[in-house]
């Protein structure tokens, strides 16, 4: 009974919404519009329970002095820096001539977003050279033949992307442009068609009921 | 050689020997030569295709993580457009992408004299994916009634017409992630919108398919690609001799590739020569290094 309003939920918006993709009727699609607005409402609350969960997590962490604790700490410091540098607009006056003190996009949240955040985004990134190089020494193996063509095909695509490649023997941009029209190209194309035939099972699996696992507790 | 040894080398040395090659040619550059591609000259030729002083959209889909990446490509194509004199609409789907997006156009229009409001527009972030990206198609004012800095996107000069994907010359998304899919699912399909894309290495191969079909018209891959886009654009020129970022970078590019098809070579060479007591060995290494 609990999952009997649920379930009508989904199949009526779902089916709406396949309606709309294929039929052109105003009432229809305005309907359709409107809907889709209210997701975009919902998508932005999501991102509040999100913070929230953060919070609950570090302060059970905390609270609880389980392993790292004193980091959740710096957590919530950058959290509570951004808030409050960024989230109520203050400014000096009001008109044209004045200047945003406090709120999005304000002096002080543009200074730790272009000193902190910046930075440490991209080096949280190119961490992964690193460890690329020390995975590709330690995993890499030609233990079989599909494994040898893999790494041959690899190590092809490896040259031809990089200035290097062209200049150890010209042709190797064009293998490596081969490799990734004809084989790259058929193999996706073929995940592509695989994963859109999935997605569509999937859509209508959850429409009429049958996959109910987005309510919880199982089916 | 004690190949058996070798298989457990502390990982530190291998992290050691990818920072000199990585930062070796960015104190010392080599200048080697880029050969543009095949995917960047496609994008390149869309974009020059556009009629100056058109309205093109441009999503800003990627945060400080994959600014490595494509900052340099997006900087490059914004070059490009504000030469032709194209007016830009940004948006974004990225939560952590609107302020790198104003950092960047403001420092970039302020080279070519472009102001805001009728030059670019910043319309900032919405969470919902493929509903966003559909919901500009319906009408933009919907989906964004106000920009990034508050004003209400009618009141401005730029974007006080424009409502739907017909309006825009192009859309060209920057993407880190899967807007890719959503622009080609809603915007190409669905409203006839050309789609020009700058994606991270890791996701050039994915787009290929969509690359042959015709529903991209064009690739620009990571950072080889912006390389390629600097040269196809001269950046030395825009910026008074000094090569573009990217094409500075695929010297470091260069050696890291090849300091890691070494270590793939030694790896192997090591696996087949140094038997089982090597393996064990290799094992244990991946074992301590988790």
């Amino acid at each position: 009974m609990s999952q009997r309003g649920p379930l009508t939920v989904a199949f009526v918006v779902g089916s709406l919404m396949i309606a709309d993709y294929f039929i052109e009727w105003a009432p229809l699609n305005g309907l359709s519009a409107w809907i889709q607005k209210w997701y975009i409402i919902i998508a932005a609350f999501a991102l509040v329970i999100g913070v929230l969960s953060l919070v609950r997590l570090h302060a059970g962490k905390i609270r609880d002095r389980r392993e790292g604790w004193p980091f959740s700490w710096i957590t919530f410091a950058g959290l509570a820096a951004m808030l409050a540098t960024g989230f109520f607009p203050v400014a000096d006056g009001t008109g044209e001539g004045a200047t945003l003190l406090w709120g999005p996009n304000s002096p002080a949240n543009k200074w730790i977003y272009d000193n902190v955040q910046v930075p440490l985004g991209a080096t949280m990134f190119s961490l992964l050279a690193f460890f690329i190089a020390s995975a590709a020494y330690r995993a890499f193996r030609a233990r079989s033949l599909e494994a040898t063509m893999l790494l041959v095909a690899a190590a092809l695509v490896m040259l031809g992307q990089v200035p290097v490649g062209a200049a150890m023997w010209e042709q190797f941009p064009t293998v490596s442009q081969w490799l990734l029209d004809i084989g790259n190209l058929a193999a996706k194309r073929a995940i592509l068609i695989g994963v859109g035939l999935g997605m569509a099972s999937t859509a209508l699996k959850i429409i009429f009921g049958i996959e109910r696992t987005y309510l919880g507790g199982g089916e | 050689m004690n190949w058996a040894r070798l298989q457990a080398i502390d990982r530190r040395w291998i992290f050691l020997v990818v920072f000199i090659v990585t930062a070796w040619p960015l104190l010392r550059p080599v200048g080697l030569p880029i050969v543009v591609g095949p995917p960047t000259q496609k994008a390149f030729d869309r974009i020059a295709a556009i009629p100056d002083g058109s309205v093109v959209l441009v999503a800003w889909d990627f945060d400080p993580g994959s600014q490595a990446e494509l900052l340099p490509a997006a900087e490059a194509i914004l070059h490009h457009l504000f030469r032709k004199d194209v007016r830009m609409v940004v948006m974004t789907l990225w939560p952590g992408a609107p302020t790198l997006a104003e950092n960047t156009l403001d420092r970039v229009s302020a080279e070519y004299g472009k102001a805001y409001g009728t030059d670019w527009v910043n319309l900032g972030y919405k969470p919902g994916l493929d509903v966003v990206v559909k919901a500009m198609g319906d009408d933009l004012h919907d989906a964004f009634p106000t920009d990034m800095r508050g004003a209400a996107i009618g009141s401005l000069p730029l974007t006080a017409n424009i409502h739907e994907y017909d309006d825009f010359d192009l859309v060209i998304d920057l993407a880190a992630g899967n807007s890719v899919e959503v622009f080609v699912q809603q915007a190409v399909e669905r409203n006839d919108a050309d789609l020009v894309v700058a994606v991270t290495g890791v996701m050039i191969a994915d787009f290929y398919p969509y690359l042959e079909a015709g529903q991209i018209q064009g690739l620009v891959g990571a950072l080889k690609g912006a390389a390629e886009y600097e040269q196809l654009i001269d950046m030395r020129a825009i910026q008074g001799g000094q090569a573009g970022v990217a094409t500075t970078a695929m010297d470091s590019q260069s050696f890291a590739h090849l300091a890691i098809l070494l270590f793939i070579v030694l790896g192997n060479l090591g696996y087949f020569l140094a038997g089982r007591p090597g393996e064990q060995s290799r094992l244990k290494a991946l074992r301590d290094d988790e």
